[in-house]
């Protein structure tokens, strides 16, 4: 049978949401070893999340590192617009095309205009080289 | 360790959407060298997507070819969304076409719109398995 792609995954929360609007790591994928040449990197990630008090969209950003300061993927942050209370289910796939180094990636969140932390569930991170 | 696969990937958006319901290709991936058995082409697309006035929502083609003049594949894609609010919206689908250098066209109508929806990210990518 068949043949493995490079892969890395995690289901487990990096940080517990704070209730704020602070950008806040999700998840964090160890480092990947991407080949020298224009490979894609194939990022997949799925969020469920019920939001708190105040909270009217989330942000969420991929980033290139472990921290929210790390250099953005997404050209734009992603804006979902939610509603308090409401359990929502967010999926997201993207990319990135990369040289060869050690690059570990990671999701971050921001609960806009939120007083009261959202709460997390059934959520994962994956990437995956073509 | 691993393996890689044949693949292909845009993230350029490919032109701003109308103040219409017009179907509107968004994004289309370079040509991909698909094998002449009855290989599986995957296909995964993201966007962010603030409907414009008076759009109910979106509605999502997938064509095999460089614009909205290619094979239609055999989905469309339906969401019910609220005009002004900011969605993420991703699909998957799989094709089989049997060998040739085919390109992807996703294609977008903004249902009931009368404005001009936005979309600030998103992308395609084909692999093949």
């Amino acid at each position: 049978m068949g043949f493995r792609f490079a892969a890395l995954s995690t289901t487990a929360p990096a940080s517990v949401m704070p209730a704020n609007s602070t950008e806040t790591v999700v998840f964090a994928l160890p480092q990947m070893v991407p080949p020298t040449d224009s490979a894609i990197v194939a990022l997949m990630w799925n969020v469920g999340m019920t939001p708190g008090t105040g909270c009217t969209s989330f942000r969420f950003n991929l980033r290139r590192g472990f921290t929210v300061s790390d250099p953005l993927v997404n050209a734009t942050p992603w804006i979902a617009t939610v509603a308090v209370g409401s359990a929502i289910q967010i999926n997201g796939f993207y990319f990135d095309v990369m040289f060869g180094q050690f690059w570990p990636y990671c999701l971050t969140i921001q609960q806009i205009t939120a007083t009261v932390a959202s709460t997390l569930f059934a959520s994962a991170m994956h990437s995956f080289i073509l | 360790m691993g393996s890689r696969v044949g693949s292909q990937s845009t993230g350029t958006l490919l032109g701003v959407l109308p103040a219409s319901s017009a179907y509107t290709a968004i994004y289309t991936t370079p040509a991909i060298i698909t094998p002449s058995d009855s290989a599986m082409v995957f296909l995964f697309w993201s966007m962010v997507f603030t409907p414009g006035t008076a759009c109910l929502g979106y509605q999502m083609k997938f064509y095999r070819g460089p614009d909205l003049n290619g094979v239609l594949l055999p989905v469309t894609w339906n969401a019910v969304q609220v005009a002004g609010n900011s969605y993420v919206c991703c699909g998957g689908y799989v094709d089989s076409p049997g060998g040739g250098a085919v390109p992807y066209t996703l294609a977008i109508s903004q249902t009931a719109a009368t404005g001009a929806g936005t979309i600030t990210d998103g992308g395609l990518i084909a692999f093949i398995l």
